[in-house]
């Protein structure tokens, strides 16, 4: 069994408990227009350039069979002949041209995942996000049946826009949910993200239900998830699924404005990270919908 | 035993810490004669006596002459000069350097000192005429200076004007028995003794009169200046330095009275970089139990041990500028080591590793350089603690590791019983207490050096000189077995001419610089009647440090991958963009940076070529023998000398510039090169031969502040902290700070006096580094949290 993986992280401190390692697997059903990882949204590979590194040399340009690259005051990609073969990124001396996106046997993925074990002690362990981990539900399922027959911890990230047997297959082979609500109002979620919210809670529901342990995070966009309502809403909505709820509320991180710099695309947010007095507000609001557990990083 | 912990957390530091501490560091430093002159007439008195009593009697001497002076809310009293941080000149072991160098002494790059103009006329009048020719750095240079100026710039030879030092004594002996007691054993032995035996034994009593003198002048300096105040810290401080000069100490304060007493006379005598106090919350705690029976509060135990704490920063090293640029900012060593365990395999830590980590909280001064063992079954809390430390950023508490030192000290010799109460030296160099003479920094070899010459015909790319052997050069070998073989030859060629300079200086110490004071605090001189110069010691080591593993591994990768694997460049092109410092070679360079994997990034190939050359090197060393008839040992640190030793590389094939500095630390990546996070950096450590590198290892790692904001940052710290003692690395140890700190420093120095940064083996001012040294430690990677 392969999947489609564009990044393995060591040292994932912010994944889950204790130190990590984090498989990010590509392609997603989502569209939000904030995404942190821009390279994984899509499932094909993709020619990754990245600015900082090129010695703007032209070696690339010269060495491209298929006059796919031209160089400028940076080096631009003809996506339409670029057929990722893989000689610019061999050629380059900067290490500014790579191929993000590559396939991987489940097993190999575990095995570089379980490295680190020696790190991973009581709280820590293998973490999958993405993209949408599961959006290869069945390639996240043997990595992780792989490193649970280990005894190591496992955890995912997922904004569980899949289908219920994807996630009910998840269930034996994973400690830990944590799983993204963004938009409560279906309208609203339809607009930015492109997809209805209605498959995701029912998911989630489900999870609660199954007694899966499940930790509830909403990423603190501005102009698109920060704002009372919304919050609000989502607090009072999981509250009313599970009184025992543990929710997390992740500020913004505007670091991968340059992600979409390289990628000659616009970012659409605006603003950066919240301050600690308009956090406060939100956490406030937790406070007043019930929320038993907040969690604060 | 909860309830006190917490206790101890939440004591605060008292005025009169704050007050002595802001009064310390607003003191200049002064370039200091006086026991020069002192030590001078002594011996032109003492002219044709065995060199021990000549010794001896200078620094009795001394001790009985030198001025001193008490700050009148000290606890904790004792100096090497009236004037704190006072650079000593030492003209026994160097004189010349000194009347070269006296002028530049504050304008020179590193470790400025002031100077009177007056010390300069009399230091070329009275003291240098009689030590020219019979010092230290003279005789080494007339005996062997060819020999070592030969093979300088891949092996530094050290100790050539100055004492070794590194040496743990034995503390607990010391408070148990005190100078009246040391004196009486000595006399003991003096009863049967005969020749050169007696001469020690005689010495050592002279020594041990010396000591109590200096104590009951202390005794009634504090007398008269509490007649004078009124003050009852003075009152106590009298009563303690009377009780001690004929007696052991018995409370908390005396204990810790007679321990920096130990130092101070250690220091006078030797003038050395680093005696360490080792395990003191192991020997202390019998007094401080003792005292708290007898109502001493927290308060006051932490009062007391931050007076001594301040103490540990009044002595420092004056060194000569080129030695000042490989250990930089005075490191003089005052080692404490806390934690790790009993004999019995038990945990060691009690209220007093406690009390430590929090004077280093409050003060987060250089001194003591604080070291933490940690075992397999450390307390949760103790790690925490220690976390917290950290955290502050003053590169403290470093982090030892009992699983891989105790069984690399015992593969080379060591008891068990030794092994486990080992301490640690200087920086990170280890030993057992109060029974060793490691050498620990007999020499420094530079393998990237050595690979250097061997890739161009034993031509020294920056020089032109020839002064390595003539192998061939890079376009000769025709594979990279050829290279290697031909490497390890060049290796060999310098450690044979190593090992016969490092004997040389060890013959002039033992000839030059007997330490009857010392030799009585370490075991088994007394019983030996021998000096610790001649072997008297239970254990005697020289130790060569390995330089550097990162540079060799990364080399040796990009010479395999680019020329012999991928055929990517030509022998003749790599040899030519080397002898040329990459000019007009951006490209081939970059290629050589970023195309080709690097040591710290867990890539099995690389670092086993790493993992291969230490293990050369540290099996080569195994047939030597050392002046005293100990073994060889193996460390793996630069302290800051990656610095200057990278000034001697021309360029290498792991695309370093020419002169640039060689990877930090020791055993760490070169910097900027770990792009695959902390874990995989500790993985490829950790495939290195610790077992064998029983002089001390070093690994620095940097984190920003924000990893430690909470609760889980502190938890998953502690994390990384067990990961590293189940991988089996030696030492690691953390900078915490950001890099716009360290900018701000440079620009506003003025702003940032007490800004500390772990340089390498110990915490420096960071204001008081040279500029290449803290640009430099700014480009070290940092780890933000992924």
């Amino acid at each position: 069994m392969t999947g489609v993986i564009f990044d393995i992280k060591r040292f994932a401190v912010h994944d889950g408990g204790g130190l990590r390692s984090t498989l990010f697997l590509k392609g997603c059903p989502l569209h939000c227009p904030w995404c942190q990882n821009p390279e994984g949204m899509k499932r094909a590979p993709w020619l990754w350039y990245s600015p900082q590194e090129c010695l703007r040399c032209g070696t690339c340009v010269a060495a491209c069979p298929h006059g796919a690259l031209t160089l400028d005051d940076r080096i631009h990609v003809n996506r339409e002949r670029c057929d990722l073969c893989g000689i610019c990124e061999k050629t380059c001396p900067g290490g500014a041209l790579e191929r993000t996106g590559r396939e991987i046997e489940a097993e190999e993925a575990a095995r570089i995942l379980l490295r680190d074990r020696v790190f991973f002690g009581e709280h820590g362990g293998v973490t999958l996000s993405g993209g949408e981990a599961l959006s290869q539900w069945k390639f996240a399922v043997e990595v992780l049946a792989r490193c649970k027959k280990a005894g190591v911890d496992t955890a995912v990230e997922t904004c569980l826009y899949a289908p219920r047997e994807a996630v009910e297959a998840m269930i034996p082979v994973t400690d830990h949910f944590l799983i993204d609500i963004k938009i409560l109002d279906p309208e609203l979620h339809r607009k930015y993200l492109g997809v209805d919210n209605h498959l995701i809670l029912e998911n989630y529901e489900m999870l609660v239900r199954r007694g899966a342990d499940v930790l509830v995070r909403t990423p603190l966009i501005p102009d698109y998830t920060a704002f009372e309502d919304n919050i609000r809403g989502i607090a009072h909505y999981i509250y009313g699924v599970d009184p025992d709820a543990e929710y997390e509320l992740l500020n913004f991180n505007p670091l991968c404005r340059s992600k979409y710099a390289a990628l000659e695309e616009e970012y659409p947010v605006e603003g950066g990270i919240l301050s600690a007095e308009e956090m406060a507000v939100y956490y406030a609001i937790l406070r007043e919908e019930g929320i038993p557990h907040i969690i604060k990083e | 035993m909860r309830i006190e912990r917490e206790h101890i957390a939440g004591l605060s530091c008292s005025r009169r810490i704050i007050d002595l501490k802001r009064e310390m560091l607003e003191e200049p430093r002064y370039a200091t004669i006086e026991q020069a002159c002192i030590v001078t007439e002594s011996y032109k008195e003492s002219e044709g006596e065995p060199r021990c009593i000549q010794r001896a009697k200078a620094l009795k001497a001394a001790l009985e002459k030198i001025a001193i002076r008490i700050e009148p809310d000290e606890r904790i009293v004792g100096n090497r000069t009236a004037g704190v941080r006072g650079g000593v000149v030492f003209p026994e072991t160097g004189a010349s350097w000194i009347d070269r160098e006296f002028e530049t002494l504050p304008t020179r790059p590193q470790d400025q000192f002031q100077v009177h103009p007056e010390d300069i006329d009399t230091f070329r009048r009275e003291i240098m005429p009689y030590w020219k020719g019979r010092s230290l750095e003279d005789q080494v240079r007339a005996a062997v200076g060819t020999k070592v100026n030969a093979i300088a710039k891949v092996v530094k030879v050290n100790q050539k004007d100055h004492s070794q030092g590194h040496i743990c004594p034995n503390t607990e002996k010391w408070l148990r028995l005190g100078p009246s007691g040391l004196r009486e054993e000595a006399q003991s032995h003096l009863k049967d003794a005969e020749g050169k035996q007696k001469d020690f034994y005689e010495s050592v009593v002279l020594s041990m009169e010396g000591a109590s003198a200096f104590m009951e002048r202390y005794a009634a300096l504090a007398r008269k200046l509490y007649q004078e105040t009124g003050k009852e810290n003075l009152a106590e401080v009298a009563g303690a330095c009377a009780k001690l000069a004929v007696a052991p100490a018995e409370s908390y304060q005396e204990a810790l009275q007679s321990t920096w007493f130990l130092y101070v006379i250690l220091q006078r005598e030797g003038n050395a970089s680093s005696f360490s106090p080792g395990r003191m919350d192991q020997y202390l705690y019998p007094y401080y139990e003792h005292s708290r029976e007898q109502g001493m509060t927290l308060d006051d135990a932490l009062e007391l041990t931050e007076c001594l704490w301040l103490k540990f920063n009044q002595l420092v090293y004056l060194r000569n500028s080129n030695s000042a640029k490989y250990f930089a900012g005075f490191p003089i060593g005052f080692n404490v080591a806390i934690g790790g365990q009993k004999e019995d395999g038990s945990d060691a830590s009690n209220d007093l590793s406690y009390l430590f980590l929090q004077a280093q909280s409050h003060l987060l001064l250089p001194q003591p350089n604080l070291s933490l063992r940690i075992y397999r079954d450390s307390p949760q809390e103790l790690l925490e603690t220690a976390t917290r430390v950290i955290s502050l950023g003053s590169g403290m508490p470093q982090v030892f590791n009992d699983e891989a030192v105790i069984p690399a000290l015992e593969s080379h010799g060591i008891s068990h019983e030794d092994a486990v109460n080992y301490a640690i030296v200087g920086c990170v160099e280890l030993t057992t207490h109060g029974n060793t003479l490691a050498w620990s920094d007999a020499a420094m070899f530079n393998l990237l050096k050595a690979l250097e010459l061997t890739l161009n015909h034993g031509v020294d790319l920056l020089t032109g000189e020839k002064t390595g052997l003539d192998l061939g050069d890079l376009t000769i070998y025709e594979t990279f077995e050829e290279l290697e073989a031909a490497y390890a030859k060049q290796i060999d060629y310098f450690s044979d001419r190593m090992v016969e300079c490092v004997t040389q200086v060890e013959t002039m110490h033992e000839k030059l610089l007997p330490t009857p004071f010392l030799s009585a605090v370490i075991d088994d001189c007394l019983a030996k009647g021998q000096d610790v110069t001649q072997g008297g010691a239970h254990y005697n080591f020289a130790g060569v440090q390995a330089i550097q593993v990162a540079n060799v591994a990364d080399s040796l990768a990009a010479i395999k991958y680019m020329v012999y694997d991928e055929k990517r460049v030509s022998r003749e092109e790599l040899l030519h963009a080397l002898q040329t410092n990459f000019e007009g070679e951006d490209l081939l360079r970059s290629t050589l940076i970023k195309k080709v994997p690097k040591y710290g990034n867990d890539v099995d190939w690389v670092d086993e070529l790493g993992v291969k050359w230490v293990n050369y090197f540290a099996d080569g060393l195994k047939k030597y023998r050392n002046g005293r008839g100990g073994i060889y040992q193996m460390g793996l640190y630069t302290v800051s000398a990656h610095v200057p030793m990278g000034q001697n590389v021309g360029a290498s094939a792991d695309g370093r510039r020419a002169k640039d500095p060689l990877a930090d630390g020791g055993v760490s990546a070169m910097y900027g090169r770990d792009t695959n996070g902390p874990t995989a950096l500790l993985q490829s450590v950790a495939k290195l031969p610790f077992e064998k590198a029983s002089n001390g290892t070093l690994l620095n790692m940097k984190f920003l502040p924000q990893f430690f904001k909470t609760d889980a940052g502190i938890r998953k710290f502690t994390e990384l902290l067990r990961a590293v003692c189940r991988l089996g690395i030696s030492h690691i140890q953390f900078n915490v700070l950001n890099k716009e700190d360290l900018l701000a420093a440079q620009e506003k120095p003025e702003n940032y006096r007490g800004l500390t940064v772990r340089v390498a083996g110990y915490t420096a001012y960071f204001t008081e580094l040279a500029r290449d040294l803290q640009d430099e430690i700014i480009a070290r990677t940092t780890y933000e949290s992924a």
